[in-house]
């Protein structure tokens, strides 16, 4: 396996120090589980490695009052054991639960998700539809980036050579909130997703407002479904609004067929996961 | 190549090592170690052969470069049994007929080793999902799914009958 060089930073000022001197040629790992792959296939090139792992809270998840604040290099299983995200995102617990295997999720982070921008991540649409935002710094300072604006392709992110992601702010979900996160795969364990879905709503005497829906695996980022969440707000929910929601979002997401799945049975299944869904607040 | 010096604990014995910077922990405990119970499979993380418990949480040893394991303390399935007598997960996979080709059994009883550690009466679920990152070509899961169950049953009447207040 290719590496030159591994730096293990102590202190978040020295990653950034180092990573504003060598930019691109540093390539930050946190738990590795898709940098180390990524390297054994030959994808990153001749880099070294900017090992995040070392530097103190970069893991913490702390309650801010309004917002929950995740560490960039808390892991799924950081997320999915969290008493706090479990209490005031559980849409987020419920997404990290579904990644690979009990292994992956006590190595894999969630900073590392995102900046992996994959179109199929589980984490990335729940962290869409809570309107989290990305907490970005270099040597310079701090920029905000709202996650759904945050990946720009499949392993492209609006994170900059000299910048590295060091938290997430998630807003508190509101209390009787409506959500759920399906996703669909070969097998429950181990499989990145075909198809997923996340939703969150506020209601009212079965009223939806606030209606939010992300897609995963269906375009080549992690993308919404306006048009469908638009159809949704402010309809009492029933088996008639159900239908022609499923229909809008048939017709509205965009999938492409791969080696995972093919076009049509994921938009027939980006329609089956959101009647599912939905169909499961009626009970 | 670089050379990083590593030191960590690996079934409750400290070791100084120096190693090449892209070695994985994997690597390292057969390699460096001779540690060559913990198997390599597929080597990205996907069949769980590799599996070791690292400061308490099983990991994927193909995935975590032996730089960051610098601090850590690593269970493999040789420090499973103590001195020659063999762990209840040990003993309950031979009774129930849960290894046949044997090659994801390290793997599978470190999976289970963890969950036990942090969840000692876990549901068949639990179970389940334990090790739902461990590929076996062989058994059908059946098998390694009761004897991690009776593994677990079994800890509980030891402590029991040794007066031990576990707290169950």
């Amino acid at each position: 396996m290719r590496t030159l060089e591994v730096l293990a930073p102590e202190t978040l000022e020295e990653a950034l120090a180092l990573k504003a001197h060598h930019g691109t040629a540093l390539l930050p790992l946190a738990g590795g589980t898709d940098v180390i792959p990524g390297i054994r296939r030959g994808a990153y090139g001749a880099v070294a490695l900017l090992d995040l792992s070392r530097i103190p809270d970069l893991n913490r998840i702390v309650d801010d009052g309004t917002e929950i604040r995740i560490g960039a290099l808390a892991t799924h299983a950081d997320v999915v054991e969290s008493a706090i995200v479990g209490a005031h995102i559980p849409v987020l617990s419920e997404a990290c639960g579904t990644v690979g295997s009990v292994q992956i999720r006590s190595r894999g982070t969630i900073g590392g998700n995102l900046c992996h921008a994959s179109p199929a991540s589980d984490s990335v649409p729940a962290l869409r539809v809570l309107g989290s935002v990305c907490e970005i710094r270099s040597s310079k300072g701090t920029r905000e980036i709202p996650v759904g604006d945050f990946c720009i392709s499949p392993g492209v992110t609006r994170v900059l050579p000299a910048d590295l992601l060091v938290g997430i702010r998630v807003p508190k979900m509101r209390p009787g909130s409506r959500w759920f996160y399906l996703k669909l795969g070969q097998r429950r364990a181990m499989a990145i997703a075909k198809v997923s879905v996340a939703f969150l709503a506020a209601e009212d005497g079965g009223v939806l407002s606030d209606v939010r829906i992300s897609l995963g695996a269906v375009a080549p980022t992690v993308c919404g479904a306006p048009r469908t969440a638009a159809c949704l707000e402010g309809k009492k929910l029933g088996e008639t609004v159900i239908s022609e929601a499923v229909e809008m979002i048939q017709t509205e997401a965009k999938p492409i067929a791969d080696i995972r799945s093919t076009e049509e049975y994921r938009r027939e299944m980006v329609g089956v996961l959101l009647g599912r869904g939905l169909r499961g607040f009626l009970e | 190549m670089e050379v990083v010096a590593i030191k960590c604990t690996v079934n409750g014995r400290e070791h100084r090592l120096e190693c090449e910077a892209n070695l994985t922990l994997l690597d390292m405990l057969r390699e460096s170690l001779g540690l060559t119970g913990t198997k390599s499979g597929c080597a990205v993380g996907e069949c769980g052969a590799c599996t070791v418990v690292m400061n308490g949480e099983a990991v994927n040893a193909c995935l975590v470069l032996a730089a960051q394991v610098d601090g850590a303390d690593i269970l493999t399935v040789e420090g499973l049994q103590e001195d020659g007598v063999l762990d209840p997960l040990q003993e309950m996979f031979i009774r129930h007929g849960a290894v046949q080709c044997g090659f994801c059994t390290p793997g599978m009883l470190m999976s289970a080793k963890a969950l036990l550690n942090g969840n000692p009466d876990p549901t068949e679920e639990e179970i389940r999902v334990a090790i739902s990152g461990n590929l076996c070509r062989c058994t059908g899961y059946q098998q390694i799914v009761e004897a991690i169950s009776a593994a677990s049953a079994k800890e509980k009447s030891r402590e029991k009958k040794e007066g031990k207040n576990c707290g169950w």
